[in-house]
């Protein structure tokens, strides 16, 4: 409950005070610069290589060649098959992750002791680089000396069985790629809903408790509707890191088998570092911004995140 | 709101980086040779053709870029070495340990100030955008002045990179062909000899599948493990000669009678199950396919000779391993006995670089015995006229020296060795060449996919 005469007398004498402790342009500047020189600066730049003709060679500055590169684009089938890919990786991230991440995240805000342990060896993922976890998996999914070695002995399994050709096949590769990304990054957005799921008001719970709310009742009717911001935040935080995601790509599976897991950012790199075609790689880049940026857009339209409306209008 | 759009921007334009800080250093200016020469102190090498020196670059330091794996111990040590008696010191600088990282740094130092003097590559193709730039040095007036620069190599390793009749390379690696590693423990077991002809080596196929094991292990998750077999099918079919013009850009080759047997014949090989059923699952590093032939789980792989020290691995010795040269075929155009692989790596200098007798002084070490023998202990065989009297003289164990005599045997007697293919195709084409092999293996396209693949790649700019 505000007391009346803590704050609002004083700011009339100390107005300038007040005015000083107000936001104003010049605290952005700082921000500002940052974001200009590594995110605006280099933006440009590729949207200059992707007219030129550059192989990275310095001494052979870029040649513009108008929309050379920019008319490949659309017979390139190879480049539509990595746009397919990411939109792919992405569904699988949000239907395996937020359920998960979701559930867990609830559960791991109750009170009890025995769960912060549990919790706590949950999130390592958290603790190790993405590359050491694809170095892990690497060898767990190894045909011959992994786990499916192991379940082939240990079930007695036929030699040719799903488990056996785990990178070679294209579901099944897009498939441990997905799996991955669920382990590795699963526990930062449990975090999120933990924290979410905290800031709810014990009295909504007592209340559907008096009317007689069960368990799942109360989780769809009070729960899910006071972590919608929530479920929006981490869901575009899903979805774009899931766009730009390459690093287990390329030291999994290096696109294979036959680019069924080439992705846009696994695709600019082959392209662009790897096929030394600055150009060509410049314009997946701009594409894969342009593509990312639409996405992050939609999903804050659509869900009406941009308008910051309360959730706990009336209760207090 | 900006930090998610950083994060975007950031990870999509990681291109652009690159881009511009190549840019931004790219500017200096080295267009004064003559007079720079002469600030150098030493107007004698103004002579020298290609080079423009660039007076921004360390003073009193030639900078080497080593690739930065275990072999480059022996680099090292031959700077220091050379640093005992030069007033020019050689500074090392640790490069990458993955070929493309490495050669895209070579690339974007390239004509700046803090560039290497001296850098690796793998072969003329990977150097000719280079060449194109005058970004190198011809070393004709190096093998002038010291003619064993040239002389104490086998031609058909150090013409690889004399491109349009200018040297620009020096050997410096071990000469790396391919040929059949094999498990004699699982070869005994299954009653089978070595093969000595490509019919008798498929027949073995169902042999090794009855007695339950894989007939031949192969890396298929790494890509570039798939184009050996086509390299010794397609020397088998068509010959090496026609190989290379097939490479040079010539469609015919890929689209003849030869071509297409090849490829049926290595389908044949998948199909039948000879690579086993899980081949594009499984990885050459990280133990991969060495770990299945060491441990007895596959008979054969066809891999390059660094294959014995990955087999190897720290063990004193290798008990169980063979090797026998690729089989011959009854058909085909194909000599006998024509082989495939890489050929070595070799010393590249930068035009613009401000030292270059200090710089020939230190290419000399590539060809003394201290170097040499030092690529040796680490199982490389020096593509030199004299790898079979250091090979003898060296103190490795019988195994190590059992199998350097075999290479270098090979190498000597082998009427034609052509790179391999994923190192001719130009740069640009490097991975859509392993990307089609490896899909012709995987089934992803058939063989006239194959060659509209392969066509494109070898016409690529």
């Amino acid at each position: 409950m505000p007391r009346p005469d803590s704050a609002g007398p004083d700011t009339k004498k100390r107005g300038g005070l007040q005015h000083a402790g107000r936001p104003g342009l010049i605290w952005s500047v700082p921000a500002l610069l940052f974001f200009a020189l590594f995110a605006i600066a280099p933006l440009g730049v590729a949207l200059y290589l992707s007219f030129t003709d550059y192989q990275g060679i310095p001494v052979v500055p870029p040649e513009w060649v108008g929309l050379e590169n920019w008319a490949r684009l659309f017979d390139d089938a190879a480049l539509h098959r990595a746009i397919g890919v990411t939109v792919i990786l992405i569904v699988l991230a949000v239907v395996t992750q937020v359920p998960i991440s979701l559930l867990i995240g609830v559960w791991a805000a109750g009170p009890q002791r025995g769960r912060a342990i549990v919790v706590t060896l949950y999130f390592i993922p958290l603790l190790m680089s993405s590359a050491a976890i694809t170095v892990l998996f690497a060898s767990l999914v190894d045909p011959n000396f992994g786990i499916p070695a192991t379940m082939r002995e240990v079930f007695n399994l036929p030699a040719d069985n799903i488990f056996s050709n785990l990178l070679g096949n294209p579901t099944t590769a897009i498939g441990v790629i997905a799996f991955i990304y669920l382990w590795g990054s699963s526990p930062l957005h449990t975090l999120i809903y933990q924290g979410g799921a905290r800031q709810i008001p014990e009295i909504l719970y007592q209340a559907a408790a008096l009317d007689g709310a069960g368990r799942v009742r109360t989780f769809f009717s009070i729960t899910i509707p006071q972590l919608k911001n929530t479920i929006v935040t981490s869901t575009i935080i899903m979805v774009v890191g899931t766009f730009t995601s390459f690093d287990i790509i390329l030291l999994l599976t290096r696109g294979g088998p036959s680019g069924a897991t080439s992705n846009l950012p696994y695709f600019m790199y082959d392209k662009g570092i790897a096929s030394l075609d600055f150009g060509y790689g410049s314009v997946v880049a701009v594409v894969l911004i342009v593509l990312a940026m639409l996405v992050s857009i939609l999903m804050v339209k659509a869900t009406g995140y941009d308008k910051l409306e309360g959730s706990q209008e009336g209760i207090g | 709101m900006n930090s998610r759009t950083i994060r975007l921007a950031a990870a999509g334009s990681a291109l652009a980086v690159v881009g511009a800080l190549a840019g931004c250093s790219g500017s200096s200016d080295s267009s004064d040779a003559s007079g720079s020469a002469q600030a150098s102190g030493d107007t004698s090498e103004a002579s020298i053709a290609g080079w423009t020196p660039n007076e921004g670059r360390p003073e009193g330091e030639i900078h080497v870029l080593v690739f930065s794996d275990s072999v480059a111990e022996v680099e090292r040590a031959a700077a220091e070495r050379f640093n005992e008696t030069s007033d020019i010191k050689v500074v090392i600088d640790e490069g990458a340990s993955a070929g493309v990282e490495y050669n895209t740094q070579v690339r974007t130092q390239i004509g700046t100030d803090s560039a290497p003097d001296i850098f690796m590559s793998w072969g003329s193709a990977g150097i000719q955008p280079l060449v194109d730039a005058d970004a190198l040095l011809p070393l004709d007036s190096f093998i002038e002045d010291d003619p064993m620069l040239q002389d104490a190599f086998l031609p058909s390793v150090f013409n690889e990179e004399v491109i349009d009749g200018s040297a620009y390379g020096i050997p410096m690696r071990g000469v790396a062909p391919e040929f059949l590693y094999y498990n004699t423990d699982v070869l005994a077991d299954a009653g089978l000899e070595p093969p000595t002809s490509w019919e008798d080596f498929k027949s073995q196929i169902p042999v090794l599948q009855d007695a339950g094991y894989i007939p031949v292990a192969l890396a298929g998750a790494d890509k570039w493990p798939d184009m050996i077999w086509f390299q010794f099918l397609y020397a088998r079919y068509l010959g090496n000669d026609a190989v290379a013009q097939g490479l040079a850009g010539d469609t015919s080759v890929w689209e003849s009678d030869g071509s297409k047997a090849a490829l049926a014949e290595l389908k044949d090989l998948v199909d039948m199950g000879a690579f086993g059923s899980n081949f594009a699952s499984q990885s050459y590093g990280g133990d991969g396919t060495a770990a299945l032939l060491r441990n007895g789980l596959a008979a054969y792989e066809l891999m390059g000779s660094w294959h014995y020290g990955t087999v190897k691995g720290d063990a004193e010795s290798v008990d169980n391993l063979g090797w026998v040269a690729f089989p011959d075929f009854t058909e085909g155009d194909g000599l006998d006995g024509e082989i495939a692989g890489n050929l070595s790596n070799f010393y590249n200098v930068a035009a613009d670089t401000r030292y270059p007798e200090a710089v020939a002084g230190f290419l000399a070490e590539l060809y003394g015995d201290e170097f040499l023998n030092g690529q040796l202990s680490f199982g490389n065989v020096p593509p030199t006229t004299n790898a079979a009297d250091l090979i003898a003289a060296s103190d490795l164990d019988e195994g190590s020296k059992a199998h350097a005599t075999f290479v270098v045997d090979l190498v000597e007697s082998a009427p034609t060795f052509q790179l391999s293919w994923d190192q001719v195709v130009p740069a640009s084409a490097q991975t859509a060449s392993q990307d089609a092999t490896a899909d012709f293996f995987n089934g992803a396209i058939d063989d006239q996919g194959f060659i509209d693949a392969w066509n494109a790649v070898v016409t690529s700019e």
